[in-house]
């Protein structure tokens, strides 16, 4: 036991990596080699300062900004192939392969990206048309999400 | 033992940390929506005024959530374990990050009632706020 009820194995394990990523306009990324991925949506939500301040820790800012993303988009959770969860304590999350620090945030984008393209290897799904990226960054308190879309 | 981590007071948070010395719980109230504000802050983050005033309260609450830290959060808290970290909503309405004192882990429920417990850790220089059953 680490934290109740959090014990050892279900705490994300810190890891050293990287990660990038290039964003460029449309008419740019035509030439690429792989099949780009377009931002079809965004959104993004702080709350407060850390979910000690929050009105109901159960109330996360996922929501609204997946709202907004969704609504950009033009789009419903329903329409998503796959869905990229920011999260330190499932398997679907990142239980599975670590967070590399700063770089953490970026392993679920980086994932639905490489999806899109076909480039996922053993783990590639089988419709990978439109992908859905959540982000938590602060102190679990500020949280982002991405549409995507292959080209 | 290890010298143990002391807060580090702001211009802004000082007037906190002088009442606990003296004992007592200052929190900020907006003198323009009268909402109460924690922590200390420039802004009322409800209205945005600047009209924020200091104000006593009693320091009784009920105890919003809790977890006991098996391994300790820093290497000076060893002697500490486990460390009973909590968020407690003073009767004002405004969540608080503390630790809880003075209780057997079998007797901490959500939602129990609780009151401070001012805990002079350098006497004369630095009083922490603490809490345990009311």
């Amino acid at each position: 036991m680490v934290a109740d009820p959090l014990r050892l194995l279900e705490i994300v394990m810190p890891a050293v990596g990287g990660a990038a990523f290039i964003v460029a306009r449309k008419d740019i990324e035509r030439s690429n080699a792989n099949r780009p991925a377009v931002i079809r949506g965004f959104g993004e939500h702080i709350q407060c300062k850390s979910p000690s301040y929050a009105d109901d820790m159960l109330v996360t800012p996922i929501g609204p900004a997946s709202r907004q993303a969704f609504g950009m988009a033009g789009l419903k959770p329903a329409d998503m192939n796959m869905a990229q969860v920011y999260d330190c304590y499932t398997h679907g999350g990142q239980l599975s392969f670590g967070q590399a620090g700063m770089a953490g945030g970026a392993s679920q984008l980086v994932e639905a990206v490489q999806q899109i393209q076909g480039r996922g290897g053993q783990r590639q799904v089988a419709r990978h048309d439109l992908a859905y990226v959540s982000g938590t960054g602060g102190v679990m308190s500020e949280q982002t999400a991405l549409i995507l879309e292959g080209a | 033992m290890m010298d143990k981590p002391l807060p580090h007071w702001t211009p802004k948070t000082e007037p906190f940390w002088e009442g606990l010395r003296a004992h007592r719980i200052d929190i900020q109230q907006c003198d323009d929506c009268q909402a109460w504000v924690w922590f200390p802050r420039l802004h009322c983050p409800h209205c945005f005024s600047q009209r924020l005033s200091w104000r006593t309260v009693s320091g009784d609450g009920e105890l919003l959530t809790f977890t006991f830290s098996r391994l300790p959060t820093l290497p000076q808290f060893a002697d500490e374990l486990p460390q009973m970290l909590a968020v407690v909503r003073l009767d004002e309405g405004v969540h608080m990050n503390t630790t809880l004192t003075g209780l057997a882990e079998d007797e901490i429920k959500v939602g129990m009632r609780v009151k401070p417990v001012f805990d002079d850790v350098a006497p004369g220089d630095t009083t922490l706020l603490r809490f345990t059953a009311a």
